[in-house]
C-alpha cells in the first residue's frame, strides 16, 4: 500500500510543478532540461546551470533553482538538492510579491516531503502559512496554496501511518479546493485528495465513508477526463470490496480500472491494479489466474522500479565512461612510455652489437695473424 | 519473488565474502612471502580463522557478526583484511535490511597510506563488492555488467587459489540471481551449475554457498513449473540442514522456498506450516530482509485460506517491514555512487600500478641486456688489447729474428760514422757522442746475455760500462722508451720467448724454471711481466708454440 501512496504523491507533485510552470513561461532550453531530469539528470543540471548564469529575472531564477534541486533529487544527491532549495528560498525573501513567496515555499515543502525530510517540510509549511495569512481572504491564490499546503501535510501524516491526522488535513485541503472558482485545473488535485481521503477511511475501517470519498474522486476525475485518476479511485473501491470478501465485485471494478488505465502507461497504477487482481483471484482459489496476474504485477513493479533507477543508472554510466576515458588515457601514456623505453633499449642494444661484431672481427683477424706469425 | 531473490543474493554475497576471506588469507600469505617488503601489516593466518568465524556469524546473527567484525577491524591494519571485514559488515547490514549502512560501510575508502599496493585479489574483491551492492539496491544491470566483465578474465577462472575459486563461485551465483530477476531462468540455472563447479566442500563457506545454490536452483525450477524436481531438491536441502546446528538463516530460507512449492500447488495449509517453521527459526534474529518475505507469503496464504484476522496481521507486518526496507534501499542508493566512485578510483590505481610494474620489468630486462652486452663488449675489448699486444710482440720478434745479424753490422758502421761526425762537430755534443757510445755498449751488452743474471742492476751495469748511473739511466729512458727495469725485463722476456720458439727443449721446462733462467726472482713476477710484454701468459705462449709445432 505504501508504494501506492508514494506514487500518488509523485503524481501530485508533478501536477504542482506543471501548475507552477504555467506561471513562469519556460524557454525551450528549460523545457529540455525538465525533460532530461529523470533520464539524464547530469545534462539537466548542466543546462540549468548555464541558464542560471544568464538569468536576471528573480522568478525565473527561483524556478531554475527548483529545477536544479529536483534534478539532484533524481541523482539522489540530497545535499546538493538542499543547497538549491535553500537558495530558492533565500531569493523569495527578496521579492515583495506575497503570492510568489507562498507558492515557492509550498513548492519547497513538497520538495522536502519528496526527500522524506518531513520535519523540514512541515517547518516550511508553517512559514508559508505566515505569508498565507497575509494574503487577502478572498484571493484565489490563498485558496490554492492553502489547499496545497494541507494536502502536503496530509501526505506526510499518511506516510507516517497517522491516518486520522492525515484525514483531518485532507479534509481541510478539500475545503479550500472547493472554494476555487476555476474548477478545471483543480479537479485533478481534488481527485487525488479525495483518493487519499478514501484510503485514510479505509485504514480507519470506515468503509462507507471511504466509498463516498472514492466516488467523489471518480467524479472529479471524470470531469477532467483523467482516466488514470478514475482508475485509481476504482481500485480504491475494489479494495473495499476485497475487504468485504466480495471478490467478484472487486474484480469487476478492477477489470474496469484495467481498461481505463490501458493506454496511460502508468506503471504505478497498473502494478496496483494487477496486485489487487492477483490477490482477489488468490482469495477465490484461482491459482492459475493468480499466477498470471502476479507475474504481471511483478513485471510492472520491476519496470517501475527500473524506471525510477534510470537516473541513477545514467549517473553511474557517466562515471563509468569517465573512468574508461581516464583508463584509456593512462594506457595510451603507458604504451608511449613502453614504446620509448623499448625503442631506446633496442637502439642501445643495436649500437652495442655493432661494436661487439666489429671488435670480434678484429680479434679474429689478430688471432689469425698471430697464428701465422707463430707458425712462420 | 524479486525481494526473495534479493535476500538470497545477499546471503550468497555473504557466503562469497567468507570465501573471499579465505582466499584473501591465502593470497595475503602468498603475497607476503613473495613481496614481504610491500606489506608491513601483520601477516596473520589467525585472520583466516577470525574472518571465517565472522562469516559464520553472518548466517547466525547479523548483529553479533557486526560487533565481532568491528572488534577485529579496529585492531587490524592490513588493508586487505579491512576490505574483507567491511564486506562482511556490509553484508550483515544488508541481511538486516539496512541498505543505508550496508552501502555506507562498503563505500568507506581505506586509508591506503604508504602501503598502497593493490593486489589482484583486492581488485577482484572490490569489484565483486560493488556488483553485490548494486544488486542489493536493485541496480541489476550494473551488477550484471561488472560480473560479466570480471568473469571474462581467464586468469580469474583458471586460478587454483581456493580463495579465488570461491569468489568465482559467488560471482556465478550472483550472476544467476541477476539472470533470475530478468526472467532468464535458463541462463540463471547455467550460472548456478558453473558456480557449483567452483565449490569444494572443504570449509563452511563452501558448504553454505552450495546450500544456497541448491535452494536457488529449486526456486528456479519452481518458476519454470518443474514442480517434482524442485521439491526433490528442496527436501534434500532441508534434510541436510536439519542435521546442521545453528544455521537459522539457511534453514528459514529453505523452508520459505519449500512453502512456495505448496503454495503453487494450492496447498496453502502445508505452505503455512513451512512458513511457520521458517519464521520460528529467525523470529528473534534481525534477518529482516528474509522476514518480510516470509510475512508476505504468510499473508497471501491466509488470504487464500480466508483467515482475515491472520491475513491483516501478517499483511501489516509485511507492509511495515517493506516500507522500512524500501526507504532504506532508496537511501542506500545515495551511497552507491560514492562506492562506485571509490571502486573506479581503485581500478585506475590498480591499472597504474600494473602499468608501472610492467614498465619497470621491461626497463629492467632491457637494462640487464644492455649491461650484459656492455660487459661482453669490455671483455672483448680487453682481449682485443691483449691480442694487439701479442700481435705486436710476434711481429717484433719476427723482425728481430730477421734483422739481428744485419743490425749489428749496421749499428757498428753507424757508430763509426756517427763518432766520426761527432768528432768533427762542437765539443758541446760530447754528450751525444757519449750517448752513442753508451748505446753501442748496451748493444754489445744485449748480445752478451748478461741480462739474464739475477743480480743484474742499473748500478752493476753502469759499473761494468764505466758510465755514471744517472747518465746510463737517462740514456735508457730516452732511447728505449722505458726505465732500466722495463728495459731489462723486456730483454729477458724476448730472450726466453725466442728460446721457447726456437728450441723445443725449453718447452718442457716448468715455468718456474724458465723464470729463474731468465733472471726473475719469482714465478709470479715472471708471469706478470711475460704477459705485459707478450700479451699472453707463459703457459698460453707455450701452448701456442706447441700447437704450431704439432700442426
Amino acid at each position: 500500500m505504501k508504494f501506492i501512496i508514494k506514487n500518488i504523491l509523485i503524481l501530485f507533485v508533478v501536477f504542482q510543478i506543471s501548475a507552477f510552470g504555467q506561471k513562469i513561461p519556460d524557454d525551450s532550453l528549460m523545457k529540455k532540461a525538465r525533460l532530461e531530469i529523470y533520464d539524464n539528470p547530469d545534462k539537466a543540471i548542466d543546462i540549468t546551470k548555464n541558464l542560471l548564469k544568464k538569468e536576471k529575472n528573480i522568478n525565473k531564477t527561483i524556478s531554475l533553482y527548483m529545477l536544479l534541486s529536483t534534478a539532484n533529487i533524481a541523482k539522489r544527491d540530497f545535499d546538493e538538492s538542499l543547497k538549491y532549495i535553500l537558495k530558492a528560498k533565500e531569493l523569495t525573501q527578496k521579492t515583495n510579491d506575497l503570492k510568489t513567496q507562498t507558492t515557492v515555499l509550498v513548492s519547497v515543502a513538497i520538495q522536502y516531503q519528496q526527500m522524506e525530510l518531513f520535519s523540514k517540510s512541515l517547518e516550511t509549511l508553517d512559514e508559508a502559512d505566515q505569508y498565507l495569512s497575509q494574503l487577502p481572504d478572498d484571493s484565489q491564490e490563498k485558496y490554492i496554496e492553502t489547499a496545497r499546503s494541507y494536502a502536503v501535510r496530509g501526505m506526510i501524516y499518511k506516510s507516517q501511518s497517522h491516518s486520522e491526522i492525515a484525514l483531518e488535513k485532507f479534509l481541510k485541503s478539500i475545503e479550500s479546493f472547493e472554494k476555487i472558482k476555476a474548477e478545471k485545473p483543480t479537479n485533478a488535485n481534488k481527485s487525488i485528495v479525495y483518493y487519499n481521503i478514501g484510503y485514510c477511511y479505509l485504514n480507519l475501517n470506515q468503509n462507507d465513508k471511504a466509498e463516498q470519498a472514492f466516488l467523489q474522486s471518480i467524479g472529479c476525475a471524470r470531469k477532467n477526463k483523467a482516466k488514470s485518476l478514475e482508475a485509481f479511485a476504482l481500485k480504491g473501491i475494489a479494495e473495499l470490496y476485497k475487504k468485504k470478501r466480495e471478490n467478484q465485485t472487486a474484480l469487476n471494478l478492477l477489470i474496469k480500472a484495467e481498461n481505463l488505465s490501458k493506454n496511460t502507461g502508468d506503471l504505478v497504477l497498473n502494478a496496483g491494479i494487477y496486485k489487487e487482481m492477483a490477490d482477489n483471484y488468490l482469495a477465490m482459489g484461482k491459482q492459475d489466474l493468480y499466477q498470471a496476474y502476479n507475474r504481471k504485477y511483478f513485471e510492472m513493479q520491476f519496470r517501475k522500479q527500473q524506471n525510477e533507477l534510470n537516473s541513477i543508472n545514467q549517473v553511474i554510466d557517466n562515471h563509468n565512461k569517465e573512468t574508461l576515458l581516464k583508463s584509456e588515457d593512462l594506457s595510451n601514456k603507458h604504451q608511449f612510455l613502453i614504446a620509448s623505453a623499448a625503442g631506446l633499449g633496442i637502439l642501445l642494444i643495436a649500437i652495442l652489437l655493432t661494436f661487439i661484431i666489429k671488435i670480434r672481427k678484429q680479434n679474429r683477424k689478430y688471432h689469425k695473424e698471430i697464428q701465422q706469425l707463430i707458425r712462420s | 519473488m524479486r525481494t526473495d531473490l534479493n535476500k538470497i543474493g545477499k546471503k550468497s554475497t555473504e557466503n562469497r565474502f567468507s570465501r573471499k576471506r579465505m582466499w584473501l588469507k591465502k593470497f595475503v600469505i602468498l603475497f607476503i612471502l613473495q613481496f614481504s617488503g610491500f606489506f608491513t601489516a601483520q601477516s596473520s593466518p589467525d585472520f583466516f580463522i577470525l574472518s571465517d568465524k565472522a562469516f559464520q556469524k553472518l548466517y547466525q546473527n547479523p548483529d553479533d557478526c557486526i560487533n565481532y567484525s568491528l572488534s577485529i577491524l579496529i585492531s587490524d591494519k592490513n588493508i586487505e583484511h579491512k576490505i574483507v571485514l567491511r564486506n562482511i559488515i556490509s553484508q550483515a547490514y544488508a541481511m538486516k535490511g539496512d541498505y543505508v549502512q550496508s552501502a555506507n560501510t562498503a563505500s568507506q575508502t581505506e586509508d591506503m597510506g604508504d602501503n598502497n599496493t593493490l593486489s589482484y585479489f583486492m581488485q577482484t574483491f572490490s569489484d565483486y563488492n560493488l556488483a553485490d551492492q548494486y544488486q542489493n539496491l536493485d541496480l541489476y544491470n550494473q551488477s550484471q555488467k561488472i560480473i560479466t566483465n570480471l568473469l571474462s578474465d581467464s586468469k580469474l577462472l583458471k586460478s587454483d587459489d581456493q580463495k579465488i575459486r570461491i569468489t568465482v563461485a559467488k560471482l556465478y551465483q550472483l550472476q544467476a540471481l541477476n539472470f533470475g530477476i530478468n526472467r532468464n531462468l535458463i541462463s540463471a540455472s547455467q550460472n548456478l551449475d558453473k558456480s557449483d563447479q567452483y565449490i569444494d566442500n572443504h570449509n563452511e563457506e563452501n558448504k553454505i554457498i552450495g546450500f544456497e545454490n541448491k535452494i536457488f536452483r529449486s526456486a528456479y525450477l519452481l518458476r519454470q513449473n518443474h514442480l517434482p524436481e524442485s521439491k526433490q531438491i528442496i527436501e534434500n536441502v532441508i534434510l541436510k540442514l536439519e542435521k546442521e546446528e545453528n544455521q537459522p538463516y539457511l534453514a528459514a530460507l529453505a523452508y520459505e522456498n519449500y512453502s512456495r512449492y505448496y503454495f503453487q500447488k494450492g496447498d496453502y495449509f502445508s505452505a503455512n506450516n513451512q512458513l511457520e517453521k521458517a519464521l520460528s527459526k529467525i523470529e528473534k534474529l534481525p534477518f529482516n530482509a528474509l522476514k518480510f518475505r516470509i510475512y508476505e507469503s504468510l499473508s497471501k496464504n491466509y488470504l487464500a485460506l480466508h483467515n482475515d484476522e491472520k491475513y491483516h496481521e501478517y499483511n501489516k507486518l509485511y507492509i511495515d517491514l517493506k516500507t522500512k526496507i524500501d526507504a532504506s534501499t532508496k537511501e542506500g542508493i545515495r551511497y552507491i555512487i560514492k562506492l562506485a566512485e571509490s571502486s573506479q578510483n581503485k581500478n585506475i590505481e590498480f591499472q597504474k600500478q600494473n602499468q608501472f610494474k610492467r614498465f619497470w620489468i621491461l626497463t629492467l630486462i632491457i637494462s640487464l641486456i644492455i649491461i650484459g652486452l656492455i660487459i661482453y663488449f669490455l671483455v672483448l675489448r680487453s682481449k682485443n688489447k691483449e691480442l694487439k699486444k701479442q700481435f705486436e710482440f710476434f711481429e717484433k720478434q719476427k723482425k728481430r729474428e730477421k734483422t739481428i745479424p744485419e743490425h749489428i753490422q749496421v749499428l757498428k758502421e753507424n757508430n763509426i760514422l756517427s763518432s766520426d761526425k761527432n768528432i768533427e762537430k762542437d765539443s758541446n755534443k760530447i754528450s751525444k757522442e757519449k750517448e752513442t757510445e753508451i748505446l753501442q755498449k748496451l748493444e754489445e751488452w744485449e748480445e752478451s746475455d748478461q741480462y739474464l743474471s739475477k743480480s743484474m742492476s742499473l748500478s752493476m751495469l753502469s759499473a761494468q760500462m764505466g758510465v755514471n748511473t744517472k747518465y746510463l739511466s737517462e740514456v735508457i729512458n730516452n732511447n728505449k722508451g722505458k726505465n732500466f727495469n722495463g728495459y731489462i725485463n723486456e730483454l729477458r722476456i724476448n730472450h726466453i720467448a725466442h728460446l721457447l720458439k726456437t728450441d723445443s727443449t725449453y718447452l718442457n721446462y716448468k715455468v718456474s724454471y724458465l723464470a729463474e733462467f731468465s733472471g726473475f726472482s719469482s714465478h709470479s713476477a715472471f708471469t706478470t711481466i711475460f704477459k705485459s710484454v707478450t700479451g699472453m701468459s707463459p703457459n698460453a705462449y707455450i701452448q701456442e708454440i706447441t700447437k704450431s709445432r704439432t700442426l
